[in-house]
């Protein structure tokens, strides 16, 4: 079943240069699907995903999730749609400080309206599913950059969204945190057959996707599938980046 | 984790970003609430108290409400403006608008709630000392507790009512921006502010015609000037922040030798924009300082002249007139005369007699009174004494600004030729006649067969002690009576001083509370400021920054929040006092300077103290997450 259809998606920023940032995208994808994004910086990655998280409206086309289309929505029930079908990880986390890690992640439900003792079971299975049941009392400057974005990934699929939507989510962490953080990706797509999207620079994040589309000056470039062993896709994605022109600095972000 | 315990947490854990607003609302709640008590007070009705005491309280109620409501609203859609990213974030988790509206509702509805719960626990506590002070300062005995009940009933309902209306407002006004706009909120480069050149120059103009006017008007054009001025000032103000003062900054920036030396490159890069976001800040802090300095100033003076205002409307301790139909003349006389004796009070006794001319002048009736009878009054009195040739007249002005229109007398047989001095009080007054003309002994004695009136003025040295005299003697005496008139000075001294007290008394904590607004003001801008500067100058240290240079652009900058509006004001308050003081002259103010100086200087001074904590507080902050 196809869970999201991107149909002739172009996005055009107006101003006094305009600026034609996507250029007829068709996309899709299935329903438990792994998919990353990859191309190099000013390609349109991130235009796409905000568009395909309601972010940004697309200038033509449409986006279907589940048929529906969120551009087409009125603002209250796109609010609710947002908070049921759509999860998203940022790369700079974008967790509440005022809150702690166990209430930032429950904060769907909490909007949701949620009773507390539904709550507090979800918090805890998931929370034991991303290892991070420990912190679930601290406050988001108490703990490592790698606990703040699991933190953020238990938000985004806490009320079981039909799609993951996530923006580099290993860009500020180090190779340790980015491997665990995209084994948590994975394991949660394996177990709960969560639809997720990726967009990164990171060809080793990639490598844990099912399907990586590249996009070249906002416009689809090709689409490679991985194989049984993630080397080899890792390397096919190394080389791929490279046939695309990207220069060296677009293979991975820097490590802070 | 529910909807509501969200709201809370958003609060309760954010101490320090509420902490000033949170400050300056309890503070408002509280001088609202110690002025309630002071109305609602049982003993408020006994005499003791002047009436318009409790009317000025009520007056500064307004006031504070008032002000109140646009101070804090204005904080809640800054502290609005600094959490768009937060929003953004809850948006894209789906809550919905009606959620956010709920939840600045919620969040303001606590901060209130627990603003106006501490403001009048603070009242209660504080106020058995306010009660001495207003005792102290209306020369009355110190109020006594009581519970408030209605004064608690009052502040409760009242705050509750401007905090839901804040929040109300604030989600009405509240502009939707994209998603996009508000997820990026402060990390997007901000655009270089420009400014008008016309409505630089218009700012200029402004100013300058309104200080032009305010200057050389004198005496009574300053009234009629008083609100072009004002308006003018006002608009040149708003003007002078929002573009001038940009375009000064855009003008100092092309300078290349200016900008380009030194730190005056970090100095000046941010100032622009600074200014532009500060620019409504500044604009309220300006007028509402002007306005506090102008009102404090002048009831300052008010209050220090009292004294001479009162000895120069009431020349006498007591004064005594009568008309020839008076049968209580010597009963009454006697009735002064025994209790000031009885009460050991040396006096001396004065008189004059006046004449009333048959025919009328200027459709107004005119009595005369002889120059000898007159300057042996004015010497009694301090007043000055008057020369008159032959054929002259002078005609005494009733009040001040009141005009004389005659050019000659016509007194019996002899033609005078009238003049005048408007700066001369009017001594003497009549029962039976409107005018007074002082005219040569010679012309006087001539005169007769006339009604006569006689005015006595007891000279009494200690005139203050004879506050009860005069309230026994005013109960005996009538004030006006039909063929007399009576007056004692003492009880409007002690009513006047009290008036001015009670005004300084509010003008004072209103002028606090000005004062604590202003200060939360800043405190909260510079704090919404410090994130963003602790990136910037870490990233400059990284370059090469000593600590030295790094005070030194800190404090040029927070100096420049501190001290640009109160300066302007400063200026402001100046050139409106300077074109004050003709006016005042009139009101018998004799100085506005001194006591002008003082507010201005304590002023400065708090401002400063306030202005060097706050400087090191934000170094220290800096500094330790630069050097990490």
């Amino acid at each position: 079943m196809d869970m999201l259809q991107v149909n002739s998606l172009s996005k055009i920023y107006g101003g006094k240069v305009t600026y034609r940032a996507l250029t007829d995208i068709d996309l899709t994808i299935r329903e438990g699907e792994f998919v990353g994004i990859m191309g190099p910086s000013g390609s349109g990655k991130t235009t796409l995903l905000n568009m395909i998280a309601t972010i940004d409206t697309p200038t033509s086309g449409a986006v279907l999730l589940k048929g529906t289309n969120p551009h087409l929505l009125k603002k209250d029930k796109l609010a609710l749609f947002r908070r049921r079908e759509l999860g998203f990880v940022f790369q700079d986390f974008n967790l509440l400080d005022t809150l702690t890690i166990g209430e930032n992640i429950v904060l769907p439900l909490t909007l949701e309206g949620e009773s507390v003792s539904v709550m507090e079971e979800r918090l805890q299975s998931i929370a034991a599913k991303l290892g991070i049941q420990e912190i679930l009392d601290k406050r988001t400057f108490e703990v490592s950059g790698g606990q703040r974005q699991r933190t953020a990934i238990a938000r985004a699929i806490i009320h079981t969204p039909s799609l993951l939507l996530a923006d580099e989510p290993t860009g500020n962490l180090d190779s340790k945190s980015s491997r665990t953080v995209m084994e948590t990706l994975e394991s949660i797509n394996k177990s709960e057959n969560t639809t997720m999207m990726m967009v990164t620079h990171d060809a080793l994040a990639a490598s844990y996707c099912h399907r990586v589309i590249f996009i070249k000056d906002g416009q689809l470039h090709n689409e490679m599938y991985r194989g049984e062993s993630r080397q080899v896709f890792f390397q096919k994605i190394i080389d791929a980046l490279s046939f695309l022109g990207g220069n060296n600095y677009d293979l991975s972000t820097v490590r802070v | 984790m529910t909807f509501r315990q969200f709201a809370c947490n958003n609060v309760l854990r954010n101490k320090r970003t509420y902490a000033a607003f949170f400050l300056s609302s309890v503070f408002s709640v509280m001088i609202f609430f110690v002025y309630a008590m002071f109305i609602f007070h049982p003993g408020i009705d006994d005499e003791e108290i002047h009436g318009s005491v409790a009317t000025g309280m009520i007056v500064a109620e307004y006031i504070i409400f008032l002000f109140a409501f646009f101070f804090l609203f204005y904080c809640v859609g800054a502290f609005l403006k600094k959490r768009e990213k937060e929003f953004g974030i809850l948006f894209m988790h789906g809550m919905t608008a009606k959620q956010r509206n709920l939840l600045i509702f919620m969040e303001t509805m606590l901060i209130g709630g627990v603003s106006i719960l501490c403001g009048i626990v603070l009242g209660l506590v504080l106020v058995k000392l306010f009660f001495q002070f207003a005792g102290f300062l209306l020369d009355v005995q110190a109020l006594e507790f009581y519970f408030p009940w209605k004064a608690i009933g009052l502040t409760f309902v009242a705050f509750l009512i401007l905090f839901a209306a804040i929040s109300i407002f604030t989600v009405l006004l509240l502009r939707s921006k994209s998603l996009l706009d508000l997820l990026q909120g402060s990390q997007r480069p901000k655009r270089e502010p420009k400014a008008s050149v016309v409505l630089s120059f218009l700012a200029a103009g402004l100013l300058g015609i309104a200080y032009v006017l305010a200057l050389t008007a004198d005496g009574i054009s300053v009234v009629v000037l008083l609100l072009p001025v004002t308006a003018l000032t006002i608009a040149g103000t708003y003007l002078l922040f929002t573009q001038l003062s940009v375009f000064f900054i855009g003008f100092l920036k092309k300078r290349r030798s200016i900008y380009w030396k030194r730190t005056n490159l970090i100095t000046f890069s941010d100032l622009d924009n600074r200014m532009k976001d500060n620019a409504r800040m500044f604009f309220l802090v300006c007028i509402v300082s002007t306005i506090a300095f102008c009102a404090i100033g002048t009831l300052a003076a008010l209050a220090g002249s009292i004294q001479e205002t009162v000895v120069k409307t009431n020349p006498f301790a007591f004064e005594y007139q009568t008309n020839k139909g008076n049968l209580e003349e010597q009963k009454h006389l006697a009735l002064i005369e025994n209790s000031l004796l009885q009460n050991g009070f040396s006096f001396e006794k004065h008189q004059a007699t006046m004449r009333l001319l048959p025919q009328k002048v200027n459709d107004e009736t005119v009595g005369v009174v002889k120059l000898t009878d007159y300057n042996q009054f004015a010497l009694a009195a301090n007043s000055r004494e008057l020369k008159l040739g032959d054929n002259e007249a002078f005609l005494v002005v009733r009040w001040f600004g009141d005009s004389v229109d005659s050019k000659m007398l016509t007194v019996g047989s002899n033609e005078l030729a009238v003049k005048t001095d408007t700066k001369i009080n009017p001594l003497l007054s009549g029962l039976d006649f409107e005018r007074l003309a002082v005219i040569p002994d010679r012309v006087y004695d001539q005169l007769k067969g006339l009604n006569e009136e006689v005015r006595y003025g007891y000279v009494v040295p200690k005139w203050k002690d004879t506050q009860e005299i005069s309230l026994s003697l005013q109960e005996k005496i009538e004030h006006y009576g039909e063929h007399y008139y009576f007056s004692a000075r003492a009880p409007v001294y002690h009513s006047m001083k009290q008036m001015a007290n009670t005004l300084l008394f509010i003008g004072l904590f209103v002028g606090v509370l000005f004062f604590v607004a202003a200060a939360s003001f800043l405190y909260f801008r510079l704090y919404t400021d410090l994130e963003n500067d602790k990136r910037q100058y870490g990233a400059i240290s990284k370059i090469g920054l000593s600590d030295r240079e790094l005070s030194r652009v800190v404090t040029t900058q927070i100096a420049l929040l501190f001290f640009v509006p109160i300066v302007a004001a400063i200026i402001h308050s100046i050139v409106a006092f300077v074109s004050l003081q003709s006016l005042l002259k009139l009101m018998l103010i004799a100085s506005v300077f001194k006591p002008t100086a003082i507010v201005l200087l304590s002023f400065v001074i708090v401002q400063a103290i306030y202005f060097w904590i706050i400087r090191n507080r934000y170094l220290f902050h800096l500094k330790r997450s630069v050097s990490q």
